[in-house]
C-alpha cells in the first residue's frame, strides 16, 4: 500500500507533494524562532487583517529595548480612525469616533511562547513544515499547526526566513475555512527606535477635550483565587492564571480565569450582575467565540480563539468552589 | 469505480484488490478517481489540505464578482461531479473537492459554483444556540483576553484590531 502512495505522490503537482509531512523537528525549530522573533525584533509596516468578512489595513510599529521593554503602536488606515498603544503591560485604545479611551493598565501580561509551551503545543497540534513563499518582499517559510482534535483551530504561519517573524498567518476552522487572516503588505525589519512611529496621535487631543476614559483600576485583588473552579476543562487546556480584577466599563471586581493549550487561550470572566441576561448567548468576532450565560446571580462570559464547542464545554463545567463567593 | 472505492475503504481483498490496483496503475481515470475519493475523505473528516486555500480564493472571487452568474460547466467537469456525488454525502464537501480537483487538472471551473457552496455558516453548538457576530458589548472582555493569550504574542499588537474593530461600529 505504501508503494502506491509514493507512486501517487509522484503524480501529484509539486504543490501537493510538498504538503506531505516532513519530519517535524525542523518545523518545531521554526515555530520556536517565530515566537522569539515576535518578542525580540524591531519592525514597522502595514498589515491586512481579515476577520468575520471584514478586511482592514493597519499600520504597526513594534520596538523593544534590551531590558525587555516593549512599545507598540497600531493605527487603522481604513474606516474610522482608531489607535492602540501598548507600552509594556499597559494597553490604551483611542476611539476618536466616540471620543473614548479604553485603558487596561495590566491588559497585556504577555504569555510568550517559550520552550515549555512548544512542548505543550506539539501534544495538541501536528507541526508541519510547508513550502517557501514570499510576503511583503521577504522570503518566508510556511509552517502549519494542525490540531489533533476538534477542540482547536488550525493555524498556518509564514515565517520570515532570516529573522523568523511571522509575515502571514491564517486561522482555519474544521471546514478548512479561514476565520482570520493576517498579512504584512509592507515591512521594515530591524532598525533602531523611532519615537515618531509609536507616538500617539490622540493622547494630547483626548486629554484636551476630556474624552471619556474607561480605565480598569490597578487595585484588583490579585490573590489568585477567583472562588470558581472548572471541573471538566476541554482536553489539553490547563489553567494559566486566576485572579480578581477590575475592568474598563465594569463596576466591582471581576474574576478572571485563563486556560490555554500552549497556543490558544480561553478566558472566563465572572461578575456579580445587576443586569444578568436571562438566556445564554453565543457570539463570535473573527476566530474568537464568546459565550455568556447567567449562574446564580452572576454573569459568566467565556471567550477564546477556539471553536464554539470548546468555549461552551469549558463554560458548562464552571462551578463555584463552595458556596457562592461573597460579592465585593 | 466502485472497485476503487472499495479498495480505499479496505473492503476488497485478494484478487479483487489486485485487479483494482492494476487498474490504478494503468489508467488515468482510475488514478484521478483514487485522488478524488481521498480528497473527499479528507475534507469530510475535516482534515486540512495545506496547499489549497479555498476560502481565500472564494473571498477574492466574491470581492471581484458581487453578482452571481449562472455557472458554465464543461461536460468533463459534469462527469467528474457525478462520480463525486456517488461517494459523498455533503454537498459543500463535493463543491470544495470539485474545485480542488479541477484546479489541479486545469479544467475550467466557474468560481461562482464554489462561492455558493461555501457559505459563511455560523457555528452551531446546540440546536437552538447559533453564534451571531459580536456587537461590541463584549469589547472589554476581548481587550482583557487579548493580552493573556499566547497566540497574541506571535503578532504583537495586531490582534487588538478585533477589539477596536467592533468598538468603531456599534449597532452593526
Amino acid at each position: 500500500m505504501k508503494v502506491w502512495w509514493i507512486v501517487l505522490l509522484g503524480l501529484l503537482p509539486g504543490s501537493v507533494a510538498a504538503a506531505a509531512e516532513e519530519a517535524s523537528d525542523d518545523a518545531i525549530a521554526i515555530l520556536q524562532k517565530m515566537a522569539d522573533a515576535a518578542r525580540t525584533l524591531n519592525y514597522s509596516g502595514t498589515f491586512v487583517f481579515q476577520h468575520g468578512g471584514q478586511v482592514e489595513t493597519s499600520r504597526v510599529a513594534h520596538f523593544v529595548n534590551p531590558a525587555g521593554g516593549v512599545l507598540e503602536r497600531l493605527e487603522t488606515l481604513d474606516g474610522p480612525a482608531r489607535e492602540v498603544i501598548r507600552s509594556n503591560d499597559q494597553v490604551t485604545c483611542y476611539l476618536p469616533g466616540s471620543k473614548t479611551v479604553l485603558i487596561d493598565p495590566r491588559g497585556s501580561r504577555q504569555f510568550p511562547i517559550r520552550f515549555e509551551q512548544i512542548q505543550e503545543i506539539v501534544q495538541h497540534y501536528r507541526v508541519v513544515k510547508g513550502a517557501l513563499d514570499r510576503v511583503a518582499g521577504f522570503e518566508c517559510q510556511w509552517v502549519a499547526l494542525l490540531p489533533r482534535d476538534s477542540l482547536r483551530y488550525a493555524r498556518r504561519f509564514c515565517s520570515e526566513t532570516q529573522s523568523g517573524l511571522p509575515l502571514r498567518s491564517r486561522t482555519l476552522n474544521e471546514k478548512n475555512e479561514t476565520v482570520e487572516a493576517f498579512a504584512f503588505s509592507t515591512l521594515n525589519l530591524g532598525g533602531s527606535f523611532r519615537r515618531d512611529l509609536v507616538q500617539s496621535k490622540y493622547a494630547a487631543v483626548s486629554a484636551r477635550q476630556s474624552w471619556r476614559i474607561d480605565r480598569s483600576a490597578l487595585t484588583a485583588d490579585d490573590s489568585g483565587d477567583s472562588g470558581w473552579v472548572v471541573r471538566n476543562q476541554p482536553a489539553g487546556f490547563r489553567k494559566l492564571m486566576e485572579l480578581r480584577r477590575s475592568m474598563p466599563g465594569k463596576n466591582g471586581t471581576v474574576s478572571h480565569l485563563v486556560f490555554s493549550d500552549g497556543l490558544a487561550a480561553i478566558s472566563v470572566f465572572i461578575e456579580p450582575g445587576a443586569k444578568v441576561a436571562k438566556k445564554a448567548a453565543l457570539h463570535h468576532q473573527g476566530a474568537v467565540h464568546i459565550y455568556s450565560f447567567p449562574v446564580a446571580g452572576y454573569r459568566v462570559t467565556v471567550l477564546g480563539e477556539t471553536p464554539a464547542e470548546t468555549v461552551v464545554q469549558l463554560a458548562k463545567s464552571l462551578e463555584p468552589k463552595a458556596a457562592i463567593p461573597t460579592r465585593n | 469505480m466502485e472497485n476503487i472505492s472499495a479498495l480505499m475503504d479496505g473492503e476488497s481483498e485478494g484478487h479483487e484488490a489486485h485487479q483494482a490496483m492494476l487498474r490504478l496503475k494503468d489508467t488515468e481515470l482510475a488514478r484521478a478517481s483514487w485522488m478524488t475519493y481521498h480528497m473527499i475523505g479528507d475534507v469530510m473528516r475535516g482534515e486540512s489540505l495545506p496547499t489549497f486555500d479555498v476560502s481565500h480564493r472564494v473571498m477574492a472571487a466574491l470581492d471581484a464578482e458581487p453578482t452571481i452568474l449562472a455557472p458554465r460547466r464543461s461536460p468533463r467537469s459534469a462527469r467528474a461531479m457525478t462520480y463525486a456525488l456517488s461517494v459523498a454525502a455533503s454537498v459543500s464537501a463535493i463543491a470544495v473537492v470539485g474545485w480542488m480537483v479541477f484546479s489541479t487538472t486545469n479544467v475550467a471551473n466557474p468560481p461562482v459554483e464554489v462561492a455558493q457552496a461555501v457559505p459563511a455558516s455560523p457555528a452551531v453548538v446546540e440546536a437552538q444556540l447559533v453564534s451571531s457576530p459580536s456587537d461590541g458589548r463584549m469589547n472589554e472582555y476581548l481587550l482583557a483576553h487579548q493580552g493573556v493569550s499566547p497566540s497574541t504574542s506571535l503578532h504583537g499588537v495586531a490582534p487588538y484590531i478585533r477589539t477596536i474593530s467592533i468598538a468603531a461600529t456599534p449597532g452593526q
